[in-house]
């Protein structure tokens, strides 16, 4: 009897069973090690759930929303959170969006502040957020883009927001997604790049449906109209012009989701990098003058050695191999790899392969991304937080678009690897990711994330890796004390050099932690930081203990 | 004894049978023609389960439909059924890269190998995933036996170059790729990536000449085992694509039928109705466009798609006064529009309204700087005012757009002519001749200008 089980067992085992279509599909990879992250948002006290608005139609823009920012609205040293809520695209105009702002009580927990910081009462179907200080009076302002206008609010300093929008002359219009600060022309006084994805308007809604025949969201080819991106250059009375014709930016269209902006070329000027969806991506090359030129099919980042233009999602751009200009990332749909250029120094390389990243990306759909180096090793990590944008036979969870997210390790070859579990945090995470925004929290020296979800409430991600490293965290500031978006740091530590940026603009729809973190691994002391500043001016810094926050003010360093 | 020789026949018996194929009701919802044929399919596995051509043909509708669990289900049933069957592997492989296993997908191709060592998409399939995995010795080795097996397919050669490209090896990259164009010209992915080795070599006129054309390029490799999958591809959204295709391809008679097809399909669909009219004014059977569009825009005055195609049909079919009022209809709606203002600026040029269709395509320029088109007219519309250089630099923004574009590059040759530089008049017809060799004008345009060249010298 014992044979007749034990053939039988054998039988199923030798001819085979399908596995159900029931089966859920894996979210996580083969191999288990310790968790990086922990997922502490209702802990932490944050109650935001996204709403996208989906009703029975389905309109493009309910599925590239929510945006999320970490900032410091209130000067206290801790990083408060900023969630962009979508809404509901029927909503009469008046109608509040529901953003919601986190106050970092600086114990682990957050108060929403969102009433009493006058961020209830914005308006409008929410995408992405930027910030920066761009009246120089200290404290962080914040950009909020979405469909139609854009909303500009002003910071008293005590994290009380009034919309100047009006004032400012930066509503922009159309359909805005991800937007930055940056100083074009060395003014001292930070300019606005908003990119748009498409002329879209609910009369150009079209049907579309997925390979079973169920109903779905459409590909933005759907509607062939793509849009340019926008450029207000700050005229340092609280008021901008709207350069986006006289920049040449309006001579390129394309469907821009995610913007970095990063001086590609190292003549001093900041260039904007536009990851785009289904249309090549630009390089818009500062000539000065408040003149741009595109050249990202000559600088071979227009498209990758795939071939056709791929869905471009979210953008990061960081020192990967030590020689001082940055490389760049874009994320991309599933089945397309991400695009990892290295840059040459007069143009980029794909080198995907090379970077380990062309295998373990094409599963997903990839939006918020962001280099980091989550354990303070010295090498940067990388983080991809996924969602499907159509439907799938395969689901992951109930959400038919949610999928797990990403975490890989940097090596010291430069090589990223994926670890398990899958995202970093021990139970399995799976929503329709799109905002990534990255900072450190409890200024405990490990990175942390905000990641906000369609329809969902959002991740915050505390950072619990093992063994962590050394860490430095600096704060950059101008004369004026805002963050000094645009300067470039050169970090000499343990033999090293390293080259890191103070930006607040990368990742899709985010706006991120404006300080710098430098992993260190064992090395006990930083040498010297040599700041260039965003004028061209150098100081010189240091040295520094390690495992603490540091501020490096201008003008206290020595001259270089 | 007994148990274990019943045991035995009872393991043979159901190895014979097969397992039961997964019900595709099970699947949630399914477009109609893609449930049919899933029934046939099945049907067919029920009626011999020991049949691994008919689990393989199932697992083709799955994956061919997006039930890619499913179909790597049944691939797996048919592989173990007849292990000597290297397409089911095949898909396997290509399933199992889907998902990013691609060391899975790596050894499953393996035994393809081993089983059909003269299928060469195999060879530049295992290429590429050792290039994704970064082993470019061993890619470099799949793709010398994808060349030495089908020498005229540009996979293998590609696949060589862009070995080189990631090792740097610009120089030998361009080479390969140089002697691919030559064999094949129109191959705009080679175009792209030698535009990629001539910008790293510093060539870089030649590059953006080679980038520009590249770029909109993709590598479409013939791979039966795969082209066969298409064939099960069902339902609204695969018939849809296949009438676009037809009217793309100018067969509208084919694509008309398909489109009310799926009206029978979708009868309360407007979208697609309104689809099915441009089809037919496209066609030139505006009366057909009209029967089926004007009632739309009877009911919804602002409904732009059917009023431009009810401009364009009454356009093709000469009738430009009624194209006229539906073109400005359309441009009411949508001040913005390129498409809008290129289709009221052809109507007032067939019009003789030469100035007022100039300022409309410059601002259809305007609207979509991707569109090489408006300014090819405007050079066109300067031409015929003898503004040759006011018309050369229209013909070179398009060009900036599209090099390949043919009647920019007679454009630009007839501009030189009447100006009477002939040399660069002659070398413009030359790059037309290369860029677009079937060009309908490039005969007379030929005629004209080298005779009235060999007159003036």
């Amino acid at each position: 009897m014992r044979a007749l089980v034990g053939a039988l067992l054998l039988a199923s085992v030798a001819c085979g069973q399908p596995r159900s279509a029931e089966t859920p599909a894996s979210a996580s990879p083969a191999r288990n090690g310790p968790a990086w992250f922990e997922e502490i948002a209702t802990k932490a006290g944050i109650a935001f759930k996204h709403q996208s608005g989906h009703d029975t139609r389905h309109l493009l823009p309910e599925i590239m929303g929510g945006g999320a920012a970490l900032f410091d609205m209130d000067g206290d040293g801790a990083l408060d959170i900023l969630l962009v809520q979508s809404g509901r695209i029927s909503a009469p105009p008046a109608t509040p969006a529901g953003h919601r702002l986190y106050r970092n009580r600086g114990d682990g927990r957050f108060d929403d502040v969102s009433e009493t910081s006058g961020i209830a009462a914005v308006t409008g179907y929410g995408m992405g957020v930027a910030t920066g200080d761009y009246d120089n009076d200290g404290d962080v302002d914040v950009y909020i883009t979405g469909l139609g206008a854009n909303v500009l609010l002003r910071n008293d300093g005590h994290g009380r927001f009034a919309d100047v929008t009006r004032a400012a002359g930066v509503a922009g219009s159309g359909w805005s997604t991800s937007a930055t600060f940056a100083d074009i022309d060395a003014d001292g006084h930070l300019d606005l790049f908003v990119t748009r994805y498409l002329d879209w308007r609910i009369e150009i809604e079209r049907e579309c449906y997925s390979l079973t025949g169920r109903p779905d969201y459409c590909s933005p080819k759907n509607y062939d109209a793509p849009a340019s991106s926008l450029l207000f250059r700050n005229n340092g009375d609280g008021t901008f012009t709207d350069i986006s014709r006289t920049s040449s930016l309006a001579a390129a269209v394309g469907n821009g989701l995610g913007v970095i902006a990063d001086d590609v070329n190292g003549d001093g000027r900041p260039d904007f990098f536009v990851a785009n969806d289904g249309t090549p991506n630009h390089l818009w090359m500062n000539r000065g003058q408040a003149r741009f030129a595109e050249s990202g099919l000559m600088s071979g980042v227009a498209i990758d050695q795939d071939g056709a233009p791929k869905a471009g999602m979210g953008v990061h751009a960081a020192d990967i191999d030590d020689d001082g200009d940055n490389e760049l990332i874009v994320v991309n749909l599933d089945t397309e790899s991400d695009s990892f250029f290295r840059n040459s120094g007069q143009f980029f390389i794909d080198d995907t392969a090379r970077a380990g990243l062309r295998i373990a990306s094409r599963r997903f759909t990839r939006f918020g991304v962001g280099f980091g180096d989550f354990d303070n090793d010295g090498r940067l990590d990388l983080y991809e937080a996924n969602g499907r944008v159509g439907l799938q036979a395969e689901q992951f969870a109930s959400d038919p678009y949610a999928e797990p997210n990403l975490l890989f390790k940097g090596t010291a070859d430069g090589r990223f690897e994926e670890l398990a579990p899958r995202g970093g945090s021990a139970s399995p995470l799976v929503a329709t990711s799109r905002a990534a925004a990255f900072g450190d929290i409890d200024n405990d020296g490990g990175l942390d994330i905000v990641v906000a979800n369609r329809d969902a409430a959002p991740y915050l991600l505390h950072n619990i890796a093992p063994a962590r490293g050394r860490w430095l965290l600096v704060r950059v500031l101008e004369l004026s004390g805002r963050d000094a978006i645009g300067a470039t740091l050169s970090l000499v530590a343990g033999g090293r050099t390293m080259r890191r940026d103070v930006r607040t603009g990368y990742s899709y729809l985010s706006a991120n932690d404006p300080r710098v973190h430098v992993g260190l691994g064992t090395v006990t002391a930083v040498e010297s930081i040599t700041v260039r500043w965003a004028d061209g001016t150098r100081e010189r810094f240091g040295p520094f203990d390690v495992n603490r926050m540091v501020e490096i003010r201008r003008g206290s360093g020595r001259d270089q | 004894m007994r148990a274990a020789l019943i045991a035995g026949l009872l393991l043979s018996a159901a190895c014979q049978r097969g397992p039961l194929p997964a019900d595709p009701a099970t699947v949630g919802e399914l477009d109609s023609a893609v449930a049919a044929l899933l029934q046939e399919l099945t049907a067919a596995v029920n009626a011999d389960r020991s049949d691994a051509a008919r689990w393989g043909r199932r697992a083709m509708g799955l994956e061919a439909n997006g039930l890619l669990v499913q179909a790597a289900a049944d691939y797996q049933v048919a592989v173990r059924i007849d292990a000597n069957e290297p397409r089911w592997r095949y898909r396997q492989a290509m399933l199992a890269a889907r998902r990013g296993e691609v060391d899975e997908a790596l050894a499953e191709l393996e035994q393809v190998i081993a089983l059909a060592p003269d299928y060469a998409p195999a060879r530049w399939r295992q290429g590429l995933w050792l290039l994704d995995r970064g082993d470019a010795g061993a890619a470099k080795a799949a793709f010398d036996s994808a060349v030495r097996l089908a020498p005229a397919d540009p996979a293998g050669p590609t696949g060589l170059a862009l070995v080189h490209l990631s090792k740097g090896e610009n120089a030998d990259a361009a080479a390969t790729l140089e002697k691919l164009l030559a064999a094949t010209p129109g191959d705009r992915y080679a175009m792209q990536l030698l535009g990629t080795a001539y910008r790293r070599m510093g060539r870089d006129r030649d590059a953006q000449f080679a980038l520009i054309v590249g770029s909109t390029g993709q590598p479409a490799w013939s791979d039966p085992w795969s082209d066969d999958v298409n064939q099960y591809r069902r339902g609204f959204a695969a018939m849809l694509k296949e009438a676009t295709q037809l009217g793309l391809e100018r067969k509208f008679d084919e694509a008309i039928a398909r489109l009310n097809q799926l009206i029978e399909l979708r009868p309360d669909d407007q979208a697609l109705r309104i689809y099915l009219g441009g089809m037919y004014a496209a066609a030139g059977k505006v009366d057909q466009a009209a029967a089926i569009l004007d009632p739309v825009i009877a009911a919804n005055p602002s409904q732009f798609d059917a009023i431009m195609h009810m401009a364009s049909g009454y356009l093709f079919a000469g009738d430009l006064d009624k194209a006229a009022g539906y073109a400005s209809r359309a441009l009411a709606l949508r001040p913005t529009s390129a498409d809008a203002a290129k289709l009221r600026g052809m109507v007032h040029w067939q019009q003789g309204r030469a100035r007022d269709a100039e300022a409309l395509f410059s601002a259809a320029a305007a609207a979509d700087p991707r569109d090489p088109m408006p300014h090819l007219w405007m050079g066109m519309i300067l031409g015929q005012q003898a503004r040759y250089l006011d018309a050369r630099r229209q013909f070179e923004a398009a060009l900036s757009k599209n090099p390949l574009l043919g009647d920019a590059l007679i454009g630009v040759a007839d501009t030189f002519a009447a100006t009477g530089n002939w040399n660069a008049a002659e070398v413009a017809l030359e790059r037309a001749r290369q860029a677009e060799p079937a060009n309908p004008r490039l005969p007379a345009a030929r005629d004209r200008i080298l005779t009235a060249a060999r007159a003036r010298r």
